[in-house]
């Protein structure tokens, strides 16, 4: 008999971590929530939502608990004001815990939650031998299709499907004294590790993920014994089926709301209503279809470490130790034919902190000359604390080695070897001068112009990157190459119409000559603060041309850029 | 009449005698199929001894004042060097640089890196025995600019900085030359106190215009192989032709000379240094001769 263990878990951990709201850029609606901390589901907030509206439920919550939205790289957080706020004299359950926590919003990385998820997978090995994962969200989307029609929804229930973990339990349950027993201590060395679950053991895949996501708690975990699994399910909603979002209302409009009604009904009927796919989901749910998951393949960690005899300080005997680490590694990963794109390197400088060096690389390498080399440019800027007794070099992330022919005469477009000459300077720049300082951008529709484009991080992977934007009034020359961001304020003195007539800048004044302008620029009003500013090109005497705008709110003028 | 021959001949003579000095100041180019970029703007190849910006080599475009537009030039003449699947590199240390506008320019930032070497100023010496008298922050920027110099996927880097200390410059030079990258610096005023390293110099002044678009006079300050001092005059437009206010990727924005108009405007106008960037001591013939007796 096949027991399947869903462990359902949503990665929020103790109280102490922030309360947590995840977002994404839609194309129609701006940025809405995809996910959030249960302290925030109590404050109202619901995937699918604007983000404006969010943080407005978030604040009527808190009751006038201030927000204060910092950028950091490619995050935005928002985060208690420094100055204490008083406390609503009766706050509720639901908010407490936030009031008395900092808050981030952070932008949603699909990519990095499936990492995420499959390191959890390979950490779950210790339990069962077999572990589980839904397929990747890109099938799961192409499947899905047109069939839902809010895509926020959509992204919602993935979400849900692809944040759980199944482990195979079957023939091991006496190893720890029976289910019960298993289900406790996994539920136990969950908590030890941060990660707060929602387990749940039942006879098939179906069946133990329905549970763990609609039965099961948080706080304990939920066992059904061998064979009771349709009686657990009849009171499951019918949203566990999974099926497109006109189904679902279509059910709920019905009166159909739990999974024992629909398994009451002429099956035959039940497809021609709705389609095969609810007979397919039931029969999935009531242990009567086999399913087969895909599992994740068990890996041992990619790592190799030395000890020193002594305490060294020495970096020549440093490097060489690593190169030997590294020469290693590289000899496993070109056997897998994968090569690295995150490499850790940990000096245990006892008793001191140890130190810790990241190596990210722009696309997949095996080359243990390459590392080292990244390696010595980090280590040219890094202090250490004391002297290194031991160090471990260990591969954190990898992705399969590109092989390719090589070509005898160079075509026109740009070659494979110019690619990797490409990913060789990225590597060294940001090895050098820190992840943040290397760059490529897109444009994004705001108005605002510090808000129109992002910076990325530079990656291997071929973004399509927008390269239109929307059309500013004045065209190619509309705005300035050089932007002082967010402005500087001026002393102007302007004209009977309120043009600028001359401002002081680099200590002297320049007279205005000529104005275009103004253009209002605005922020919409889901980004939360308005701002409202009216921008004016000017041109100097001297034939310079600058872009100045003053703030509606307060009417004090700032310089934004210069046409240089 | 026979003075205004002479006359003549003599400009032919010295003509010709620029030329041999031109021909063996960049004798070491190597004149091959694509080693020029045309800036699209026929006036501005013209004030280059060969015909357009050659790849490998250094151009500083001098701001004559703030918003002068020397910037767009640069970044024209970019454009045009990294064509449809080159890349630039833009070393943009004080943050400053607006991609946008770029983009509006025509430049694809899908083939744009911007490298931001932001660490703060600070006290400590840089390891680098090339740069020991910088502090971090400058260090990095001219390491970073070195890296991308010395890349050759990399079609032209864009660099906007103040001090460029010999060493540096022709550290730069030599690592262009190998990679084939164009260089393009982008200076204030006060870099014309500087002896000039690189293949030209240009010094942009703005001038009024009356109407959308933008005027400027770029002047031949130095060039290797060429006279100095000629000017020409180019008027950049908005593109009013165009159905979207942005280029497309594919579009110039000199073609055709929609854009940029440019004239000769005046030969005779020369921009004077304190310190001009060749200081030729010529000794006569005679006081040679007293010495060496």
């Amino acid at each position: 008999m096949p027991f399947a263990r869903s462990a359902s878990d949503r990665c929020y951990s103790s109280t102490a971590e922030p309360a947590l709201l995840l977002y994404r850029l839609g194309a129609r609606r701006g940025s809405v929530v995809v996910d959030c901390s249960p302290e925030l589901a109590g404050c109202g907030v619901l995937a699918g939502m604007p983000l404006a509206e969010a943080q407005s439920l978030i604040h009527r919550a808190c009751h006038g608990f201030a927000l204060r939205r910092t950028r950091v790289g490619e995050t935005t957080q928002v985060r208690h004001p420094a100055e204490p706020v008083a406390p609503h004299p009766h706050p509720s359950g639901a908010t407490a815990g936030l009031s008395s926590s900092a808050l981030s919003i952070l932008e949603h990385d699909p990519t990095a939650d499936r990492r995420a998820l499959e390191q959890l997978a390979q950490w779950c090995h210790r339990f069962s031998p077999t572990v589980m994962l839904a397929e990747g969200m890109g099938e799961r989307r192409q499947e899905t299709g047109d069939r839902v029609r809010s895509r926020e929804l959509r992204v919602q229930r993935e979400a849900r499907v692809h944040d759980a973990i199944w482990l195979e339990a079957t023939g091991l349950a006496h190893l720890y004294g029976g289910e019960e027993r298993m289900l406790h201590t996994l539920f136990r060395e969950f908590r030890a590790a941060g990660w707060t679950v929602h387990l749940a053991m039942a006879d098939s895949h179906a069946a133990a993920w329905a549970l763990a996501r609609f039965r099961a708690s948080a706080a304990r975990p939920l066992s059904t014994p061998p064979g009771s699994a349709a009686e657990m399910m009849a009171n499951i909603p019918v949203e566990a089926l999974q099926l497109s979002e006109s189904a679902t209302e279509t059910l709920l409009a019905l009166g159909l709301s739990e999974l024992g009604q629909l398994e009451r009904l002429p099956r035959a009927g039940l497809a021609s209503r709705f389609g095969p796919e609810v007979i397919k989901q039931l029969d999935r749910l009531f242990c009567r279809r086999v399913e087969v998951l895909p599992a994740v393949k068990h890996c041992e960690p990619r790592e190799a470490a030395f000890t020193f005899d002594a305490p060294l300080s020495d970096h020549d005997i440093l490097l060489h130790v690593l190169a030997e680490l590294f020469a290693e590694l590289a000899r496993r990963l070109v056997a897998e034919r994968l090569g690295a794109t995150w490499i850790r390197v940990n000096l245990d400088c006892s008793p001191a902190a140890p130190c810790q060096i990241d190596l990210r690389l722009f696309c997949p390498s095996a080359q243990a000359k390459h590392w080292l080399e990244l390696a010595t440019l980090q280590l040219e800027r890094t202090r250490l604390s004391a002297a290194v007794s031991a160090t471990c070099v260990r591969i954190e992330a990898v992705a399969p080695l590109e092989a390719r022919q090589r070509e005898l005469f160079s075509s026109g477009s740009r070659s494979h070897e110019h690619e990797r000459l490409i990913g060789t300077l990225v590597d060294r720049l940001r090895s050098r001068l820190g992840h943040d300082a290397l760059a490529r951008v897109v444009l994004v529709p705001e108005a605002l112009p510090e808000r129109s484009y992002r910076i990325l991080p530079t990656t291997g992977n071929r973004q399509r990157l927008r390269h239109a934007i929307a059309a500013a009034a004045g065209g190619a020359l509309a705005r300035p190459l050089a932007l002082v961001a967010p402005g500087r304020p001026l002393r102007l003195t302007s004209g009977f119409d309120g043009a600028p007539a001359s401002f002081h800048w680099g200590g002297t004044w320049h007279r205005v000559t000529r104005t275009w302008g103004p253009e209002r620029i605005e922020s919409g009003w889901w980004r939360g603060r308005l701002v409202r500013r009216d921008y004016y090109r000017v041109e100097t005497e001297e034939g310079g041309q600058a872009w100045l705008f003053r703030r509606l709110d307060n009417g004090q003028w700032f310089l934004q850029g210069w046409f240089a | 009449m026979a003075a205004i021959v002479t006359f003549e001949a003599r400009r032919r003579v010295v003509d010709q005698l620029a030329a041999e000095i031109g021909r063996c100041e960049t004798a070491r180019w190597n004149a091959t199929e694509g080693n020029v970029v045309s800036s699209g703007c026929d006036a501005l190849d013209r004030l280059m001894p060969r015909g357009g910006f050659a790849r490998g080599s250094l151009v500083e475009w001098i701001a004559g004042c703030h918003g002068s537009g020397a910037m767009i030039l640069a970044l024209a003449v970019a454009r045009a060097a990294c064509g449809e699947e080159g890349y630039l590199a833009v070393i943009d240390s004080e943050k400053t640089f607006f991609p946008p506008a770029a983009a509006a320019l025509g430049m694809r930032l899908q083939n744009m890196f911007l490298i931001r070497a932001s660490r703060p100023f600070g006290s400590r010496r840089h390891a680098s025995r090339a740069v020991a008298s910088l502090t971090d922050s400058e260090g990095d920027v001219l390491w970073a600019a070195d890296q991308a110099f010395r890349c050759e996927a990399v079609s032209a880097v864009l660099v906007q900085l103040d001090t460029l200390t010999s060493q540096t410059a022709r550290r730069w030079q030599l690592a262009a030359e190998a990679s084939r990258v164009l260089g393009l610096l982008v200076r204030p005023r006060r870099a014309l106190k500087e002896r000039a390293w690189s293949e030209a110099r240009f010094l942009v002044q703005p001038r009024a215009s009356n109407d959308n678009s933008r005027k400027a006079a770029i002047t031949l300050v130095h060039a290797r192989g060429s006279w100095g001092g000629k000017t020409i005059e180019v008027s950049i437009h908005a593109n009013p032709n165009a159905k979207a206010n942005v280029l497309a990727p594919g579009e110039s924005p000199w073609a055709g000379g929609k854009l940029i108009k440019a004239s000769i405007h005046d030969e005779s106008e020369t921009i004077t240094t304190q310190h001009p960037p060749h200081r030729v001591r010529v000794v006569p013939p005679l006081a040679r001769a007293a010495a060496s007796a």
